[in-house]
């Protein structure tokens, strides 16, 4: 289900904007947990009672253990583990299959809602983890149950970021920030923007990409070989605008509501190595990522396993992180190919950076300021990314496979 | 000492680009609501993940 491209969820923008604007400091949370709740009930409402039966019984109680700091760092392990093997099972096809049983249950009851499962899951996930550290660490600020409700459920971003933090998140809630021209000038562009990325670009350049799943193989198996690099090109092209294109539109939202979520998306394609692709593609999971995995296990291995090997420890750190963000898209071979092949890449380039620094100095600043060397940089950086895009869109190793020798042999 | 935001210099947009800036708007407004009624159009795709 497509809730941004639905005109009722304009609607409940529109009334949330209103009443958020009018509303005091101290009922904004109020509004904004209310719009958030129903925009669920709405567009998921099943799949809304299991995540917030979650939010209540788990996170909010557990983060408000870890704000006390007085806890075993065993429980904080077990609960992220608990709540990471949760969302796993939850992608598994035995829960799939028992999901679908259950709401074809409540259809025959006669209601009609929609039995969309996993919606927004692996994000509340990521969201309800940083609470969680956050806590522990500090960071957080007071939490407290409406607050923790309206950052795990906050409708703009709720199905697929950007991924906030709670404190920040609850400074833009608490602050007055006044909506004026210039914000309501600016939300319009971004969210038009979006939608026009959406539908107008990313939706037409479905006719050029392989479509996903069964019949991936069949219509690649039908295609030539310019057809194939074409359908390379497409999906890179597509789901930059495709998911750009989401994000402009939850910026755009959550400014009218007072909030200003953090960007996701700087241009990622003019990147000119694979340190500042990451640095420019899904920035908020990317952060998330070096601030809670890649960091915390890089001191941890420079002090314990690889101590003294400083370079095997940010290798191991780098490898574990890119793959949990693979699996993170989904518990697939193919997904963790994918997440490896940006580990060792971004592995391989601070080594060539690193080296480079000590041993041809020249070089690099050399390279850096010319524009035949930027240009080259830029494209095979993009054409590296669009490379792990193919096990990235492909339903399985096999069919990843399949398409890149279709593109490397000859025929019509 | 003034505000950071008071120090900020504000450039005014001349006003035919803010007209020719709303008519890309507008245009861009139409081809949504054109492109929008295909049937092919799928979910977005992180909404999978």
């Amino acid at each position: 289900m497509n809730e941004q491209l639905s005109p009722i969820f304009y609607c409940v923008v529109a009334l949330a904007a209103i009443l958020s604007f009018a509303a005091s400091e101290s009922r904004r949370q109020a509004v904004l947990l209310i719009a958030s709740l129903a925009a669920g009930v709405i567009f998921y409402p099943l799949w809304l009672a299991v995540l917030f039966v979650v939010a209540l019984a788990a996170v909010f109680p557990l983060a408000r253990l870890f704000e006390t700091r007085r806890f075993s760092a065993a429980v904080l392990w077990i609960s992220v583990l608990a709540m990471t093997a949760t969302l796993f099972a939850a992608r598994s096809e035995v829960f799939a299959q028992f999901w679908s049983a259950s709401t074809q249950k409540i259809h025959r009851i006669g209601t009609n809602v929609s039995p969309a499962a996993l919606i927004g899951t692996s994000y509340f996930v990521l969201r309800a983890l940083a609470l969680w550290f956050d806590a522990a660490k500090g960071k957080s600020g007071t939490v407290a149950l409406p607050r923790v409700l309206t950052y795990l459920f906050f409708f703009p971003t709720f199905v697929s970021g950007p991924i906030d933090r709670y404190a920040r998140f609850q400074q833009d809630v608490a602050t007055s920030r006044p909506v004026n021209f210039n914000t309501v000038d600016e939300a319009l562009w971004r969210g038009v923007l979006g939608l026009f990325k959406k539908v107008v670009l990313a939706d037409t350049l479905i006719e050029l990409c392989l479509p996903p799943g069964a019949e991936f193989l069949p219509r690649l198996n039908a295609m030539s070989t310019g057809q194939t690099w074409l359908a390379f090109y497409a999906y890179a092209a597509r789901i930059y605008l495709d998911f750009s294109g989401y994000s402009d539109v939850a910026i755009a939202v959550a400014m009218l509501l007072g909030v200003r979520v953090p960007e996701n998306f700087n241009l990622p394609y003019l990147a000119r190595n694979i340190t500042d692709f990451w640095k420019r593609w899904h920035i908020s999971l990317s952060e998330w990522l070096r601030d809670y995995v890649f960091l915390p296990l890089g001191v941890n291995f420079s002090r314990g396993i690889f101590k003294g090997k400083s370079l095997a420890a940010g290798c191991a750190a780098a490898l574990i992180a890119f793959a949990l963000c693979g699996l993170w898209h989904g518990l697939a071979l193919n997904f963790l190919i994918w997440g490896l092949m940006h580990g060792v890449w971004v592995f391989a380039h601070k080594l060539y950076s690193d080296t480079g620094k000590r041993s041809f100095p020249g070089w690099l600043t050399w390279s850096r300021g010319n524009p035949a060397a930027t240009a080259l940089a830029i494209a095979l950086t993009f054409h590296g990314v669009a490379f792990t895009w193919i096990w990235f869109s492909a339903p399985d190793v096999h069919a990843a496979v399949a398409m890149i020798s279709k593109m490397l042999t000859v025929s019509k | 000492m003034p505000e950071p935001e008071a120090i900020k210099p504000t450039i005014e947009r001349p006003f035919w680009l803010s007209v020719l800036r709303w008519m890309v708007w507008l245009a861009m407004l139409v081809m949504v609501i054109a492109f929008a009624s295909r049937s092919h159009g799928g979910a977005f795709i992180y909404q999978n993940f």
